[in-house]
């Protein structure tokens, strides 16, 4: 590589790093406390603790009880907690909103066919810790904000990869002047920290990248195929009662070998007006991931279609472990853990590097004008 | 490329472990492929936290 190009590679990798460390340091911290959000919140209590009964009430009931708690709302969805069998989740929005974004989580505990009192997903500290690091708290254009600041962030990691070969040429691996000076010993660190974390930080960024973008991903394919699917049936009368919901999840599961991960109710952006949208997960390892759709008549739910989603959602759906980590229990929390916080200290000796370099430089140009100066 | 070689068997091992603890069913699968993640860390450790070197 010509001196001149490496350079000014160089110098895109210092101002890409620059612009996006900070954002780097926020995404590892919030990114390990997401990492422990479920044992936080068992910690803090966010969900009340079964009571040890029976469930008492279907989905089509819990859906029932969260309408009667906001009058005039319109139910977009509705799922069970297969971590909390006690209690189920239903998606309430304003009326006449199709939008699930629109639509706020409310847990009704089924134990006690009552909804769960002062439960706001949003405001718990997972939910807020949630919303810095998908979305930077600035909703949707936040989320499309991190997905341009993941992009610089490759372009700073690949540039890094390239620029540590010619740097590196003349020493060995794993090089740490402990015996110079202070910039030195960093520049060291940022190196061996940044080509040693590359391989996760490669996924995990790539995945992130592809999340962010996941929301629009969603919409296009309800615009498009999901439109098509639901088309093929006609139109049909709108459907606004969902008493057949659980014959339709029976029915949807008893035809494959999947289980329910959430309905989306006729009338929602991801249904049509007659059909529940059933999204089902496999039962173990991959397939638990893979989600899948089942189009169930609301009126007579015998009748199921089996449908897989397109290449590009299945990409999105595989970047959701790969970004989060939590599919290998503890050892697996605690070495992406252990990644994020070695990320986080390749992210701040960069920041290091560069405003040392500044200061010296400024340093030098004053010496030099001072002493010009008659 | 010699200059390349650690890191590259870093990164692939990284990533290899990743995929195989999300691809294969087992304890096996969980074991190996949290080895093979764990390696760069090790080898971090070795190298370069632990030790100065010129």
């Amino acid at each position: 590589m010509k001196a001149t190009t490496t350079r000014k590679l160089l110098a895109w990798h210092r101002w890409c790093g620059l612009i996006v460390s900070l954002n780097v340091a926020l995404f590892a911290v919030t990114g390990v406390l997401l990492i422990f959000h479920e044992e936080i919140d068992d910690m803090l209590g966010v969900l009340p603790a079964a009571s040890g009964g029976e469930n008492k009430v279907t989905l089509a009931q819990a859906i029932e009880i969260a309408r009667a708690g906001t009058p005039g709302s319109t139910a977009l969805w509705a799922s069970r907690d297969p971590e909390h069998p006690h209690l189920g989740y239903v998606g309430i929005a304003p009326a006449g909103s199709t939008l699930f974004a629109d639509s706020k989580a409310t847990a009704i505990d089924l134990t006690k066919a009552e909804v769960v009192k002062d439960l706001n997903f949003e405001e718990t500290f997972s939910g807020i810790v949630l919303a810095l690091h998908a979305q930077l708290m600035m909703g949707p254009p936040g989320a499309l904000l991190v997905g341009v600041i993941g992009l610089a962030f490759l372009f700073s990691l690949i540039s890094g990869v390239i620029l540590y070969g010619p740097m590196m040429v003349r020493f060995r691996f794993g090089l740490l002047r402990k015996d110079r000076a202070l910039r030195t010993l960093m520049g060291d660190l940022h190196k061996l920290l940044g080509i040693t974390t590359f391989g996760w930080n490669l996924v995990v960024v790539s995945t992130g990248v592809l999340l962010s973008v996941g929301s629009m991903m969603l919409q296009y394919y309800a615009a498009t195929e999901l439109q098509a699917l639901a088309s093929r049936h006609g139109t049909g009368e709108l459907v606004t009662d969902f008493s057949t919901v659980d014959a339709a999840v029976e029915r949807a599961e008893a035809t494959s070998d999947q289980a329910l991960q959430f309905v989306a109710l006729p009338g929602s952006e991801y249904a049509s007006a007659s059909h529940y949208a059933i999204i089902m997960h496999g039962k173990q390892g991959l397939s638990k991931r893979m989600l899948t759709l089942a189009l169930v008549d609301a009126r007579s739910p015998t009748q199921v279609e089996h449908h897989a989603f397109p290449l590009y959602l299945q990409a999105l759906m595989i970047s959701e472990p790969l970004h989060f980590g939590d599919y290998g229990g503890y050892p697996l929390k605690i070495v992406w853990s252990l990644f994020a916080l070695l990320s986080l200290g390749m992210a701040l000796s960069g920041v290091w590097i560069t405003v040392s370099q500044r200061k010296q430089r400024a340093g030098v140009i004053e010496d030099a004008l001072s002493e010009a100066t008659p | 490329m010699k200059t390349y070689g650690l890191p590259l068997a870093l990164w692939t091992s990284a990533v290899l472990g990743l995929v195989t603890m999300l691809l294969v069913e087992s304890n096996l699968g969980d074991y190996l492929g949290l080895l093979l993640l764990c390696l760069p860390l090790a080898v971090l450790a070795r190298f370069g936290l632990l030790r100065a070197e010129r």
